[in-house]
């Protein structure tokens, strides 16, 4: 039992309070709601945002605006698509390894349930005609559009968050639980009346909120300092980066640079400063949800105040590292926006971009995991007691802790297997553009599917190695020339014959051993031609 | 409301599982032959396949919810025999994810076009194997394999299903739950944990030999109507005119994808010749209700023939399978079987010839594609019709996506309609797996709306998309790296 208890040694819980087929449902349905909920909580936020900044650039004729609309949509386009699959994730592993539960949730929540279902296939839709329909369809209804998609978003949690609510402490919805059975039915008045579920329900509205234009605003920062080209009017500031480019197109391509940080300065401030009063709001509602805690749901208030004379396990160990994060997101956020407001050109820290990143994204998940876990090992919470999870798991098929490992080591296989290739496409995709407009795409795609990752210790390791490798890469500034004419360029040996013997050493120094990779070891596809030469090598 | 939305999921899941093998073909010979027609088609009928696949994902979410609220007896399910099938299709469903992101967006970009073909083929292996396990789930529900002599003590015509691997004095508490308990009230544990296992081999559930007909005759099937209904588009295309320059272009491509469907359906004859058989073996109401043998019995040749070798062979009939009632443990139950098939005699028979007239002129036609190579076939293409073998192709090509839909649909119509009044065969009614709670029809109205929404929006996709492309003309070329 010693591994079972090592690997559940970061939920805090001890295997050896499960069955083995809890034990794996715990974590891999633990694993796929923090995934998909962080996720959520990006498509939640940023549908909302979007049509928001939109609706601005459409109302101040101003077309940057409506250009950060646009940039900020297709991460949601991105995190709506994860998050499906995900979504899909944690259904089946409900449906496998919970079965009386997702029964309970069927039966009695019924409605709530259809009103979740309900904001799903408005806002799926939505997308679609929201991305297809830009510039296509008439403004207003693609305001409207944006309108209907951000109100499905809001609607998916509002059913949701019922069943959170509802094994927080089912007597607040006048369900019936004894002994091994639940049974009873809600109404609209006893949900929208709930203290637990009206609390949750708008932390997790403005959750998403903070989340998305925080990460965003950070995301915006960190691409700014990646100018190559940087100089502040004055301050006599200047970036050592070396530009490769001609001296007569030196300072148009500068001035096409000081609009383009002018410009991502604006998105900043902008989202800090959205992100900042959502953050408020945040905090105030995270204030009220933890003194409903105390009142209605003690037993997850002992679990993360360290009250083990009530609660089994010890969650404070979670709540600190939790509220240190959010110390973390209001100090960088404060930060940037007080930096910000110094100058149009703004120089923004990166250790503070991470930081704001690092921290918007982690706290979430953090924050759920706390609120999930800690009813360990009660499902179903009744005061100081509950329901145990074990009741509640799959008893129709025999699940040994062989099979337990096996299947989890799959899940996070292949898990992992999906979000590298994420990270794959959508940090090499932006290659397609020059580095500076990739710094973007590239710094939001890479935190954003790193985090991810992180919550599956293989393809972080995968990934933070990929990320690694292209550091030693000369990086090009722009307009690479990546078709070489091999029979032309007689001086720049690139290519290898097409004769299988050549001299050894000319193989090293016409990176044939490498296939002109240059050094970028991790990247099997780089961007020129791989192709053989038709001729030999001019050295030889 | 169920029925419908199964449907429109299966009409985009047959794109998926369909399309990948053209696909991939097309890109092999582009690369091979350095063709840069059949590399476009590919990459046109790829953006099909990606439309398919998210409006597949899209209704699939939507049924699983359907399910799960209308029938929260299939949650009892999918915890046990449909566990293994639902834990494989989510994995494999995620890996189809991630290569189709992959596939899609490294398409004309810098990297190795056989790379890129293998990526496909990474696509193709998920969906396939995700087919392989949902139609393992469905398969079981027809044929429960795994549970001995448990159904033939109810249904005395229906032989051993295998080794006994469940649970029987559980799945016969089951079996005589009353109706709308959704499955034994799983809400309370303590009467659900009381039942204890109900499989002791969840892994038997995929060795059901209807499994694996049922995997390779719905497989082939959507092969033929997604090759047939990519023949159709280009064909259309041909014929509306247009650039002559990409008149070629159409052309081939409504070869390439005629041909394959045509050849798909020889071997579809073969595996739907395997599956009656099945259906015999295990499911006789249904054969008789669909072959519309008498009720007191009588001969059918063609099947006489096929089955035992002897045109003249006597079949049962429903009278016959009525005396069996004493034999069960619930005379009832055998008598309301009879009685189902009976009624449902005159749809399943209609259903069963649509089929099979449907798949042979399908066959024909597959059999006509090869006048393009073969003389002595297109002499006859062309006595027969007036017409060469080209031509014949490219007004043939809007009726067989017709066939092949026709077909298909009616026969998972069969399947599905002949299992009634049974959810497992044998074992689990449909009244004890569906909610408690009342549906009203403004209900069922607005879920069938949304799911007609989803349909509509899913072909709309998938005739604008397509047309764009086309529409590109030359400029869409892609250049081969390889």
């Amino acid at each position: 039992m010693v591994i079972p208890i090592l690997l559940s040694f970061p939920l805090g819980v001890q295997a050896s309070s499960f069955t083995p087929t809890a034990w794996l449902g715990f974590l891999l349905l633990g694993f796929g709601i923090l995934i998909h909920i962080t996720l959520v909580n990006i498509v939640l936020g940023m549908s909302i945002i979007v049509p928001l900044t939109e609706y601005i650039a459409y109302k101040g004729k101003d077309t940057e605006m409506e250009r950060l609309a646009r940039r900020l949509f297709r991460y949601l386009a991105l995190s709506d698509l994860v998050a499906g699959v995900f979504g899909t994730f944690v259904a089946v592993i409900l449906a496998g390894f919970w079965p009386k539960l997702l029964y309970v949730f069927s039966t009695i929540f019924f409605g709530p349930l259809m009103i979740s279902l309900i904001g799903i296939f408005a806002s799926i839709p939505s997308i679609a005609i929201y991305w297809y329909g830009w510039e296509r369809l008439p403004k207003r209804v693609h305001l409207g559009t944006g309108a209907l998609m951000g109100l499905g978003a809001l609607l998916v949690p509002a059913g949701f968050r019922v069943l959170f609510a509802f094994i927080d402490n089912p007597y607040s919805f006048g369900v019936f639980v004894s002994g091994s059975s639940v049974a009873g039915g809600i109404n609209a008045s006893t949900v929208l009346t709930n203290p637990i579920y009206i609390t949750l329900l708008l932390h997790s509205w403005f959750g998403g909120l903070t989340m998305a234009s925080l990460f965003a605003a950070g995301a915006f920062g960190w691409a700014l300092k990646s100018k190559s080209i940087w100089r502040e009017t004055g301050n006599n500031f200047r970036s050592r980066e070396v530009s490769i480019k001609e001296k007569e197109g030196e300072e148009e391509e500068e001035e096409e640079e000081k609009v383009e940080i002018l410009r991502e300065t604006r998105y900043m401030k902008y989202l800090l400063r959205m992100g900042l009063v959502f953050l408020t709001i945040q905090t105030v509602l995270g204030v009220a949800y933890f003194f409903v805690l105390e009142k209605y749901v003690p037993y997850v208030y002992a679990a993360i105040t360290g009250n083990v004379s009530i609660a089994a396990y010890d969650f404070e160990w979670v709540l600190v590292p939790f509220l240190g994060l959010v110390f973390l997101i209001w100090a960088s956020a404060v930060y940037l926006f007080v930096i910000s407001r110094r100058s149009r050109f703004a120089k923004p820290s990166r250790p503070a971009c991470l930081i704001l990143m690092l921290s918007t994204v982690g706290a979430l998940p953090l924050g759920e995991a706390m609120n999930d876990a800690s009813r360990a090992p009660y499902m179903i919470l009744t005061g100081t007691a509950g329901l145990s999870a074990n009741d509640f798991t799959n008893t129709a098929i025999p699940v040994t802790w062989p099979i337990a490992y096996a299947a989890l080591f799959v899940g996070i296989f292949t898990i992992s297997a999906l979000l590298i290739t994420l990270y794959v496409v959508f940090v090499q995709g932006s290659r397609r553009f020059s580095p500076e407009r990739s710094a973007l795409n590239s710094s939001l795609s890479f935190f954003f599917l790193s985090f991810l990752s992180f919550l599956s210790l293989p393809s972080s390791l995968l990934g933070f190695l990929l990320r690694l490798g292209k550091l030693i890469v000369a990086k090009a500034i722009d307009q690479v020339v990546v078709h070489h004419p091999c029979c032309l360029h007689v001086g720049v040996a690139y290519c290898r014959t097409h004769e299988s013997k050549s001299p050894f050493d000319q193989l090293f120094a016409h990176c044939v051993g490498f296939r002109s990779s240059r050094w970028d070891f991790f990247d099997a596809f780089p961007s020129i031609l791989l192709r053989l030469a038709s001729n030999e090598p001019p050295d030889e | 409301m169920t029925a419908l939305g199964i449907y429109i999921h299966a009409f985009f899941l047959i794109l998926v599982l369909g399309l990948a093998p053209l696909v991939l073909l097309l890109e092999f010979l582009g690369i091979r032959k350095k063709d840069s027609d059949y590399m476009r088609g590919a990459k046109i009928i790829s953006q099909l396949w990606a439309v398919s696949f998210a409006f597949g994902a899209v209704t699939g979410t939507f049924v699983e919810f359907g399910l799960y609220l209308l029938w929260p007896g299939t949650i009892l399910a999918i915890s046990s025999f449909w566990f293994i099938p639902f834990i494989f299709d989510l994995f494999s469903f995620m890996i189809e994810v991630a290569f189709l992101v992959a596939y899609l967006h490294f398409w004309g970009r810098s990297i190795n076009q056989w790379l890129h073909w293998g990526l496909g083929w990474g696509i193709m292996i998920g969906s396939m194997f995700s087919g392989v396990a949902i139609l393992a789930a469905n398969s079981w529900l027809q044929t429960p394999w795994g549970t001995g002599n448990l159904v033939h003590q109810i249904l005395p015509w229906v032989p051993t299903l295998g080794p006994n691997e469940v649970n029987s004095t559980a799945f016969s508490t089951i079996s005589e739950t009353a109706a709308n308990t959704g499955v034994l009230n799983l809400a309370n544990t303590g009467a659900a944990n009381s039942l204890g296992f109900l499989l002791f081999n969840p892994l038997i559930v995929l060795l059901s030999p209807n499994s694996i007909v049922t995997t390779v005759h719905t497989i082939l099937g959507a092969i033929i109507v997604a090759c047939f209904e990519t023949a159709a588009v280009f064909s259309y295309n041909y014929l509306r005119g247009g650039k002559v320059s990409q008149k070629p272009f159409y052309l081939k491509i409504m070869k390439s994808a005629y041909g394959f469907g045509g050849v798909a359906m020889f071997a579809q004859a073969f595996a739907g010749d395997q599956m009656a058989r099945i259906v015999y073996a295990f499911q006789r109401l249904q054969f008789i209700s669909f072959e519309g043998i008498s009720p007191k019995g009588g001969i059918d040749p063609p099947i006489g023939l096929l089955l035992y070798g002897n045109p003249f062979h006597y079949f049962r009939g429903f009278d016959y399978y009525n005396s069996l009632a004493s034999n069960s443990s619930q005379p009832s139950v055998v008598l309301q079987s009879v009685s189902f098939a009976q009624q449902s005699e005159p749809l399943l028979h209609f259903l069963y010839y649509t089929m099979v007239i449907s798949g042979s002129i399908l066959l024909i036609l597959g059999i006509s594609y090869f006048g393009l190579y073969v003389k002595r076939i297109d002499s006859l293409v062309r006595f027969v019709t007036r017409l060469p073998t080209e031509r014949f192709l490219i007004y043939t090509s809007f009726l067989a996506p017709i066939l092949a839909l026709a077909a298909g649909g009616s026969g998972w119509a069969i399947r599905e309609i002949g299992r009634h009044p049974w959810t497992v065969y044998g074992l689990i009614q449909y009244p004890q797996v569906v909610t408690s709670v009342s549906i009203t029809a403004q209900f069922s109205v607005l879920i069938m709306a949304i799911e007609v929404v989803l349909l509509v929006g899913g072909l709309l996709a998938l005739y604008f998309i397509p047309t764009r492309a086309l529409e590109k003309g030359e400029e869409e070329l892609v250049v081969i790296r390889g």
